[in-house]
C-alpha cells in the first residue's frame, strides 16, 4: 500500500505541493494528489511567476510588432513624430508588461469558470491550479511564435506548430483557417493535460470527463474560428 | 514503452510540421498573418500588342524577269540558256535596232567627212602662208597678191575651225547614241541562276529571261485588310517552320507590295527579310507570327486581379492594411493583362488573385504591410515612360 501511495503522489516534498514544470510532462503523477488534498502549497508563488513571464513574453511580443500597431488608422490620424512614434513603442513594451501580468489572471479563471459546471466535484481552486499549467502550455506556444512576430512585424500570427499556416498559405477561408490553427501540438498538449489533471481530480468517469473536455475544446474552435469568419466579412448575423 | 513510442511519434509529427510550416514561410511570410493573406501587383504601362500569324513561303530575295521592250527594238540574240549561272553585269540578251544602227553609221560617215575637211582646209592655210612666204618683197604687184593670198588663208582658217565644230557635235551624238546601243545589251544584276528563257514565245506575259538569286532567300505572305491596318513596315516577324518544331528566327516585315483581290476579298502581299542566318530553302512552307503594337502606354493589371460582378468589374486594393474595392473600366486583353481605362493608375497596387472569401474594409496581411506608404510607391521597373502618370 505504501509503495503505491509513493508512485501516486510522485516526489513532492509536501502534500499538495504545485510542481509546474514537471506537472507538464508527467501531469499523471503530478495531479495526483488533487483527489486527497486541499493544500495548495507554494502556488501562489508559481503563479506569480507564471504572471512575471507571461508579462515578458507579452511585451516582447508587442515590441515586435509595434510597428503594425503603430500603423492602425487611430494611430496614424494622430501624426506622431518620428521621436514619438519611437518613444510610443518602448509605451507598448510597458504596456505588454501590465497586459501579461493580468492576462494569466483572467485566462485562466476564465477557463476554471468554464469548465466548473462540468467538474463541480472538483472545485474553483482545483480547476485554477490545472488551468494555470495549461495556460503555461500557451506561453511556451506564445515564445514559439515570437520570431515570426519579429519577422512579420505584427503579434497576430499563427502557430508555427499549428495547422492554421499551411491553410492560410492555400486558403482565404477564414473559418477553415481558424479550425485548422486550432488544430496545434500545443492544443493537443493542453487538451492532454486538462484531461490528465481532471482525471486524477475528478471522481466522474473517464467517458464523461473526455467527452465534456472534449465538448469545449471544440466549443472554444468553432466561437474562435466563428469569430475570425465574421471579423473577415466571411459570415453575417 | 507504449507511452516512448506515442511521445517519439508526438516529436516527430512536430518536427515535421514546425519543418513543413517553415517551409511555407519561405515561399510566403503571409501565411503566418492571422489577417487574410493577400498579394498585391502593380498596375504597370505597357504596349499592347496583337498576335497576328501568317501563312508564307520561303522565295529567292532576288527575282528578275526581263520582259521585252519595243521601244528598245527586237530581241536579237539571246546570250544565256536555263541553268546557267550569271553574275551582276552578265549580258542576258540583246535588242536589235535597225534604225539606230543607220544613225550611227550616218554619223560617222559624217565625222568623217569632217574630219578629211579639217585636215584639207589646214593643208590649204599651210600652202597659202608658204606661197606668201616666197613672193618678193619690194614689188608692187607682190603686196597686192600677198593681200589676196592672207584672205583666202582666213577663208581656209574659218572653214577648218567650223569643220572642226561639226566634228565634235556628231562625235557627240555618236557617243549618245553607241550609249543607247549599249542598253540594248540587257545584263543580270544579282546572283543567280538563269530561270527561264522564252525567245519567240507568242505570250507577251512571259519573260524573256528570268532570273533568280542564290545568295539568300525571302518570305512572301498575305495578309487580309484587317490585319495589314494593324502592321507597318518595318515590323519585327518571328518565323517558325512546322519542319523545325520549337525553333524561331527573327525577321523584319520589309515591304506590302500591291494588293489583289481574291474571291471580292483584298489581299495585302508582304515580304519579310530574315535578320540572321536560317536553314530555308527557296519552296518551304512557314508560318510568320507578328506582334503589331495597338495600343501604346496601356495601363495594365493581370487578368486574375480582376472581379466581375453582374458586369460591372473592380479590384481591390490595400489602403492603410485594409481591403478597398474599386470599380474599373477594362479594355483590351493582352496575354495574361487586360488594359485599365479608369479606376486606378500606373502602379497602384491591387491584389492580384482575390478570392470570394475577400470582404472590403477587412484587415489583410501583404508583403508591404510592414514597410510604409512612401516605400510602397516605388516605380516598377517598365520600360515605357511612365512618370507622366
Amino acid at each position: 500500500m505504501m509503495e503505491k501511495k509513493e508512485e501516486v503522489e510522485g516526489d513532492h516534498a509536501l502534500p499538495g505541493e504545485v510542481h509546474l514544470i514537471k506537472s507538464l510532462v508527467r501531469p499523471r503523477e503530478q495531479f495526483g494528489y488533487f483527489r486527497r488534498f486541499n493544500q495548495t502549497e507554494g502556488f501562489f508563488l508559481r503563479f506569480l511567476m507564471i504572471c512575471i513571464v507571461s508579462a515578458l513574453i507579452t511585451a516582447i511580443s508587442y515590441f515586435l510588432s509595434s510597428d503594425h500597431l503603430l500603423d492602425m488608422p487611430i494611430v496614424k490620424d494622430v501624426h506622431l513624430t518620428e521621436n514619438k512614434l519611437e518613444a510610443s513603442k518602448y509605451l507598448l513594451f510597458i504596456a505588454g508588461l501590465i497586459i501579461g501580468l493580468v492576462k494569466p489572471v483572467i485566462a485562466v479563471a476564465f477557463m476554471a469558470i468554464v469548465f466548473l459546471p462540468f467538474f463541480r466535484d472538483v472545485g474553483f481552486k482545483k480547476l485554477f491550479i490545472l488551468q494555470s499549467v495549461v495556460y503555461c502550455v500557451f506561453m511556451i506556444s506564445a515564445v514559439f511564435k515570437l520570431p515570426f512576430q519579429g519577422f512579420l512585424n505584427t503579434d497576430e500570427v499563427w502557430s508555427p506548430f499549428s495547422l492554421g499556416v499551411a491553410a492560410n498559405y492555400f486558403s482565404n477561408n477564414a473559418f477553415l483557417i481558424s479550425v485548422l490553427a486550432f488544430l496545434s501540438v500545443f492544443t493537443v498538449w493542453a487538451f492532454y493535460l486538462t484531461y490528465s489533471g481532471l482525471k486524477q481530480a475528478s471522481y466522474k468517469s473517464k467517458t464523461y470527463i473526455f467527452a465534456a473536455v472534449s465538448l469545449l475544446y471544440i466549443g472554444f474552435m468553432l466561437l474562435s474560428s466563428l469569430t475570425h469568419a465574421l471579423q473577415y466579412g466571411q459570415l453575417t448575423l | 514503452m507504449r507511452k516512448r513510442i506515442l511521445m517519439t511519434g508526438l516529436a516527430a509529427f512536430s518536427l515535421l510540421l514546425l519543418a513543413f510550416n517553415i517551409w511555407i514561410f519561405s515561399k510566403d511570410e503571409g501565411a503566418f498573418a492571422r489577417a487574410q493573406n493577400v498579394h498585391l501587383a502593380p498596375a504597370r504601362v505597357m504596349d499592347i500588342k496583337r498576335a497576328i500569324v501568317a501563312e508564307g513561303a520561303v522565295v529567292p530575295s532576288e527575282n528578275e524577269k526581263f520582259y521585252v521592250q519595243e521601244k528598245l527594238g527586237y530581241v536579237k540574240e539571246i546570250a544565256v540558256k536555263e541553268g546557267d549561272e550569271v553574275t551582276p553585269g552578265t549580258v542576258l540578251f540583246v535588242y536589235g535596232n535597225a534604225g539606230l544602227d543607220d544613225k550611227i553609221a550616218d554619223l560617222q560617215q559624217k565625222k568623217e567627212e569632217y574630219t578629211v575637211k579639217e585636215k584639207h582646209y589646214q593643208e590649204m592655210q599651210t600652202e597659202l602662208q608658204s606661197q606668201a612666204d616666197a613672193l618678193p618683197v619690194d614689188e608692187h604687184d607682190s603686196v597686192k597678191k600677198k593681200a589676196d593670198l592672207e584672205k583666202e588663208q582666213s577663208e581656209a582658217a574659218m572653214k577648218s575651225e567650223l569643220a572642226t565644230t561639226r566634228a565634235a557635235a556628231v562625235d557627240t551624238q555618236l557617243i549618245q547614241l553607241n550609249e543607247e546601243k549599249e542598253n540594248l545589251s540587257i545584263k543580270s544584276n544579282t546572283t543567280g541562276v538563269v530561270k527561264s528563257v522564252n525567245q519567240g514565245s507568242s505570250d507577251t506575259g512571259l519573260p524573256v529571261v528570268e532570273v533568280v538569286s542564290t545568295d539568300d532567300v525571302q518570305i512572301n505572305g498575305e495578309l487580309d485588310e484587317k490585319d495589314s491596318m494593324l502592321v507597318q513596315s518595318g515590323e519585327k516577324a518571328t518565323i517558325v517552320s512546322p519542319a523545325l518544331p520549337g525553333k524561331k528566327w527573327e525577321g523584319t516585315l520589309a515591304e506590302f507590295r500591291e494588293a489583289t483581290k481574291v474571291k471580292g476579298k483584298a489581299i495585302f502581299p508582304f515580304t519579310v527579310k530574315f535578320d540572321q542566318e536560317h536553314p530555308f530553302k527557296t519552296g518551304q512552307a512557314v508560318k510568320i507570327e507578328l506582334k503589331p503594337v495597338i495600343k501604346e502606354d496601356a495601363v495594365v493589371i493581370p487578368e486574375t486581379a480582376l472581379m466581375k460582378e453582374k458586369q460591372k468589374t473592380s479590384v481591390y486594393m490595400v489602403e492603410k492594411g485594409y481591403l478597398k474595392k474599386v470599380p474599373v473600366k477594362t479594355g483590351l486583353e493582352y496575354g495574361s493583362w487586360i488594359e485599365i481605362t479608369s479606376g486606378i493608375k500606373y502602379n497602384n497596387s491591387v491584389v492580384s488573385n482575390p478570392t470570394p472569401y475577400l470582404t472590403e474594409n477587412t484587415e489583410v496581411f501583404t508583403s508591404e504591410t510592414k514597410r510604409d506608404d512612401t516605400k510602397r510607391k516605388e516605380p516598377v521597373k517598365d520600360t515605357k515612360k511612365a512618370a507622366k502618370q
